[in-house]
C-alpha cells in the first residue's frame, strides 16, 4: 500500500493527462446532460419588489344576506335583488370608488353566457353611479387578446355607455402578493393596479358548468384577477378557488342563474348546452350563493369540494337556507 | 492519516458533498413554490403571452370565409402549452386526448356585424383522438349534419370531425344566414383538408335497434376508472324507458380481448362487485358482477370485449346482454 501511495505522489505526465481527460469528460456529459434536460420554457425565480394585499371590501359589521330572485329580465332581477338586500345604498355611498369584477374571459358573444352579461353590467354601474359613487370601473384579465374579449361580449359597450371605466390588463397592472396562511397564492402577480384608491368591490359572475372544477361561479371569477402562468392551479383547482375566496372579500356578489350553462363549460359554444334557470343570486356570502348556484347547476354539494374547503376557512356559510335567503319572483 | 490518503480523504469528502447538495436539490424540488416562479413568457400574460398570431394564417384559414363574410381576426395558433389561454379550463380536456395544435379565426357577415362566427379546428393527432373529444362535448337534442359523418348541428353553432381534426364552428346567434354560412364553411374545410376518415369498425358490431346515437362516447383510456379500459366505444339503449350503457371495444386479438375481459373481472371483484351466476347460461364467457346496486355485464367474443355498463337492473340488463350477444355472433359470422 505505501508503495502505490509513493505511486501516486510521483504519478507519471501519462497518467496525470489520462486522468484529466476522463476528468473532462465526465465534465462535459454533466454538462450536455443539463443541457439536455434544461426545460428553456421553465419558470425563472422571481427577482423579487412590491408584495401588495387586496384590502378587505366585505361589510364586515353587517350580518351575511342572500337575495334570490325569479325572473328572465337580467335588469328587473338586478334591481329587485339589490333592494331586497337593503337597496345600494347600504353597499354604495357618496364618493366611493367602485371597482367591477367581470367575467370577460373569452371571446364571445353574450348570447352564449360564457361571460358576465352586459346586461348586468350597465345596470350596476348605472345603480353604484346613482348611488352618489365617484367611479365604476370594471375590469378582467382574459389571457386571450383582452380588448377582444370585452369587445366582443359586450362588456366595453355596456360599461362605456353607462359611464362606467373599462380597465383592461396590461404588464404594469400586475403586483405579486401572498395570500397569508395559503398555500398556492405566494408571490403571486395579480392585477391590482385597478384597485387603486378603490373602496367598494363588486364580483358579477355567470353561472357555469367548468369541466376541472365542476362549476364556475362568484368564487371562481376572482381566478381573473390572476396574472402569472395560472393555468398551473387548474391541477389543484378547488384549493386555488378555496384560496381566492379567502384571498378577495368583495362587497357584494352577483350570481347570474338567467341562463345557466349546464353542460361543455367554461366555453360552451351552442345555446344548447344553455338552460333558462332564471335566476338572479345577490348577496355578501360568496360561498352561500355559490352552493345555492350548484343547486341550479344540478350538482351536488359533494361534486363542488371549493365550496365545503372555502366553508371551512371562514369565508362563508355552505348552509344557504341559514341565511333565511330573501326570495323574490318577478312575474 | 492511517492508511488513508489525502487524495481519498478528499474525494470522500466532495462525494459527501455532492450527495448532500443532491438531496437538498431533491427535498426543494419537492416542495416547489409555484408562487416563487414567473413564466419564461410573461409574468403577468396579458401581453406577451398572447397567443400566436401567424403573419401568413394556415392554409386550412385562408378562404374558408363563405360568400358575403370577410375575416374579422387574424388566425390564431394554440398548441398545448398555451391552449388555456384559448379556452381555458376546457384544455385538459384536449391535451389529455393528444391534442396537437388549435387554429381558430373569426368571420364576420358584409353587411351586419352582428352575424359573425368563428372556427375552431383542433389537431388531435389521430382520427379516434378526435372523435374522442367530439363525443365527450356531444349535445344532445341535436340536428344531424349532412357535411360529415357524426356532424350535428344546434340553433348557433356546427360540430363535426373531419380525420385527425375536430372542428366547431361557432355563430354568435341563431340564425338562418349563419346557418347557411357554417355549413358552406364546414365544406370548405373539408374539401380543403383531405385527412384519413375515421373508422369505426366496431359500430357495425353493436345492434341498431333502439340505440340512442347522440350518447355514443369514446374513452382513449381509464374508461369505467379501469386503467386497462382504453379504446372504448360507449352507447346507450332505450329499454323498457331506461338507458343501459353499451360498451365494446376491438382489441388487437382474440388473447388480447380475453386477457382485458379476465382483468376487467378481476378488478371489479377487488373493488367488492360480486359474481352473480349466469342462470341462463347461454353467453359463453360471460361475467355478471353486481356492484353498490348496479351491474356489470360483460364478455370476450372473438377480437371484442363487449358489454353493459352499469345496468340498473337484471331484468332488462340480461335481455340486453342477450340481444348485444347474438347481435355480434351474427355479424361475425358475415
Amino acid at each position: 500500500m505505501n508503495d502505490l501511495r509513493e505511486d501516486e505522489k510521483t504519478i507519471s505526465r501519462r497518467k496525470f493527462l489520462i486522468r484529466m481527460m476522463k476528468a473532462g469528460a465526465s465534465i462535459t456529459a454533466a454538462g450536455a446532460l443539463a443541457a439536455f434536460l434544461h426545460d428553456k420554457k421553465a419558470p425563472s425565480g422571481y427577482a423579487g419588489g412590491e408584495v401588495v394585499q387586496i384590502p378587505d371590501f366585505s361589510l364586515e359589521k353587517d350580518a351575511r344576506s342572500l337575495a334570490i330572485v325569479s325572473g328572465e329580465n337580467r335588469k328587473l332581477t338586478l334591481e329587485k335583488a339589490i333592494d331586497a338586500l337593503g337597496g345600494i345604498g347600504r353597499f354604495i355611498k357618496k364618493g366611493d370608488r367602485v371597482l367591477i369584477k367581470v367575467n370577460a374571459a373569452f371571446a364571445t358573444p353574450p348570447v352564449l353566457c360564457a361571460t358576465t352579461h352586459p346586461d348586468l353590467v350597465r345596470e350596476m354601474i348605472a345603480l353604484c353611479l346613482k348611488a352618489g359613487a365617484s367611479e365604476a370601473r370594471v375590469t378582467d384579465n382574459p389571457i386571450n387578446d383582452p380588448a377582444s374579449c370585452f369587445l366582443l361580449t359586450g362588456i366595453r359597450e355596456a360599461t362605456e355607455s353607462s359611464g362606467g371605466k373599462l380597465i383592461l390588463p396590461k404588464s404594469e397592472y400586475f403586483k405579486h402578493t401572498t395570500l397569508i396562511n395559503g398555500n398556492l397564492i405566494r408571490d403571486w402577480p395579480v392585477l391590482y393596479a385597478p384597485f387603486d384608491g378603490v373602496t367598494k368591490l363588486i364580483g358579477m359572475a355567470p353561472l357555469k358548468d367548468h369541466h376541472r372544477s365542476g362549476a364556475s361561479m362568484t368564487m371562481k371569477n376572482w381566478y381573473g384577477l390572476l396574472g402569472g402562468r395560472r393555468n398551473i392551479f387548474h391541477q389543484d383547482i378547488h384549493n386555488i378557488i378555496k384560496e381566492l375566496a379567502m384571498m378577495v372579500k368583495p362587497t357584494l356578489a352577483i350570481l347570474d342563474g338567467t341562463n345557466a350553462m349546464m353542460t361543455n363549460g367554461p366555453t360552451g359554444g351552442s345555446l344548447s348546452d344553455l338552460k333558462a334557470t332564471n335566476m338572479l343570486i345577490a348577496g355578501t356570502d360568496s360561498v352561500a350563493i355559490d352552493a345555492f348556484g350548484s343547486a341550479l347547476l344540478e350538482r351536488r354539494l359533494s361534486d363542488l369540494p371549493f365550496i365545503q374547503k372555502a366553508a371551512d376557512m371562514g369565508v362563508g356559510t355552505a348552509d344557504y337556507e341559514s341565511l333565511k335567503p330573501v326570495r323574490i319572483t318577478i312575474n | 492519516m492511517g492508511g488513508i490518503s489525502v487524495e481519498t480523504l478528499a474525494g470522500t469528502i466532495i462525494l459527501i458533498a455532492l450527495g448532500v447538495i443532491g438531496a437538498t436539490v431533491w427535498m426543494v424540488q419537492g416542495r416547489y413554490d409555484k408562487g416563487f416562479f414567473k413564466s419564461a413568457v410573461s409574468q403577468n400574460n396579458s401581453e406577451a403571452a398572447a397567443p400566436v398570431i401567424e403573419d401568413s394564417p394556415p392554409k386550412i384559414l385562408s378562404g374558408m370565409e363563405p360568400e358575403g363574410f370577410s375575416p374579422m381576426s387574424d388566425a390564431e395558433i394554440f398548441n398545448p402549452d398555451i391552449l388555456s389561454e384559448k379556452i381555458n379550463g376546457k384544455a385538459d380536456l384536449y391535451i389529455e386526448c393528444d391534442f396537437r395544435e388549435l387554429t381558430a379565426r373569426r368571420y364576420v357577415n358584409q353587411k351586419d356585424p352582428a352575424l359573425w362566427f368563428e372556427i375552431y379546428i383542433y389537431d388531435m393527432k389521430e382520427p379516434r383522438n378526435a372523435f374522442s373529444v367530439y363525443s365527450m362535448q356531444r349535445r344532445p337534442q341535436t340536428k344531424d349534419s349532412a357535411v360529415a359523418p357524426f356532424a350535428y348541428s344546434t340553433e348557433n353553432a356546427l360540430f363535426f370531425t373531419h380525420g385527425v381534426y375536430y372542428v366547431e364552428i361557432v355563430g354568435a346567434q341563431a340564425s338562418e344566414i349563419l346557418d347557411a354560412a357554417l355549413v358552406k364553411t364546414a365544406e370548405k374545410i373539408i374539401a380543403a383538408y383531405p385527412s384519413e376518415p375515421l373508422v369505426l369498425n366496431e359500430l357495425s358490431f353493436l345492434p341498431p335497434e333502439n340505440m340512442l346515437k347522440h350518447t355514443m362516447k369514446y374513452f382513449l383510456k381509464n374508461a369505467f376508472g379501469f386503467e386497462k379500459m382504453d379504446n372504448i366505444l360507449t352507447i346507450n339503449y332505450d329499454v323498457s324507458e331506461k338507458e343501459f350503457m353499451v360498451f365494446i371495444s376491438e382489441r388487437q386479438g382474440v388473447s388480447e380481448a380475453k386477457a382485458l375481459r379476465d382483468d376487467y373481472e378481476k378488478f371489479l371483484t377487488a373493488i367488492g362487485g360480486k359474481m352473480t351466476p349466469d342462470e341462463n347460461p347461454a353467453i359463453p364467457d360471460l361475467a355478471i358482477i353486481d356492484l353498490m346496486g348496479e351491474t356489470e355485464y360483460f364478455f370476450s367474443l372473438g377480437r371484442f370485449i363487449a358489454g353493459i355498463h352499469a345496468a340498473p337492473n337484471r331484468e332488462d340488463g340480461d335481455g340486453m346482454v342477450r340481444i348485444l350477444y347474438d347481435f355480434m355472433n351474427v355479424e361475425m359470422q358475415k
